[in-house]
């Protein structure tokens, strides 16, 4: 499927080739049919990049699917979030959140044991994400990702 | 999931075993099974938290800080203002 936009300012869903998109000229804050030609996007900048996150997608519970110390892949082709809590307590943090195989950031150190932390991250459409324990007594409580 | 590991890093990594994530599979990393990947991820999680200082170990074990701030206000060590402050709050909700 592809959105056409013509020289013309009407826009199309269809199938359809792709082509460059060209956009010249724009006056401020302002897009009609004079200064765009010819655009047509195709799917999977649809998917990435011009659909919001949220739009067709819903929450769903992963928790009995997920673990922590495992490495996901979002192949979903969209950019999806995820929202994790679970107990446990850590000097460095409860959680460490790593995306594609680098360190984004630990949560707050809890100072003690059985404390509530959660996380939330959004991964972008082919990348991974992991939850790493970084103290201990860690239990997953629920993991969940707009999908 | 079906799970893999990378060799190298001992990273676990989990995909779909309906195989829908099979062209996603990483490039280098080794199948193992589900009794595998729990010791993987076992040994991962232990390795992390030996590698923790004796200070840091102990955060993870101490009470809630509440539950210590209690016990200090029942062994009667605080200053009688703020005693007085806690009881009002303890006497306005009472246990059930």
């Amino acid at each position: 499927m592809a959105l056409v936009l013509d020289g013309n300012g009407t826009m199309t869903v269809g199938n359809g080739s792709i082509s460059g998109l060209s956009v010249g000229g724009l006056p401020t804050g302002v897009i009609n049919s004079t200064n765009i030609t010819d655009a047509t996007i195709a799917q999977g900048d649809l998917d990435t990049t011009i659909i919001p996150i949220g739009a067709g997608q819903t929450w769903q519970n992963m928790t009995s699917s997920r673990a922590i110390g495992t490495t996901y892949t979002n192949s979903t082709g969209r950019t999806i979030m995820v929202i994790v809590s679970g107990t446990g307590g850590g000097a460095n943090g409860l959680w460490g959140v790593t995306l594609n195989s680098a360190i984004s950031y630990y949560t707050p150190s809890t100072y003690t044991a059985s404390v509530w932390t959660a996380c939330e991250f959004i991964v972008p459409a082919g990348q991974t994400y992991a939850l790493s324990q970084q103290g201990s007594n860690a239990t997953l409580q629920n993991w969940s990702e707009l999908r | 999931m079906k799970h893999y590991k990378d060799p190298n890093t001992n990273e676990l990594y989990a995909y779909e075993s309906d195989g829908s994530q099979d062209a996603w599979i990483k490039p280098g990393l080794v199948p193992v099974t589900d009794e595998q990947a729990e010791e993987v991820r076992q040994q991962n999680q232990q390795n992390s938290f030996n590698s923790l200082t004796y200070q840091q170990k102990r955060v993870t074990e101490y009470p809630p800080i509440g539950d210590q701030l209690d016990a200090l206000y029942k062994a009667g060590v605080f200053p009688a203002e703020l005693a007085a402050q806690i009881k009002t709050v303890k006497d306005k909700y009472p246990k059930v």
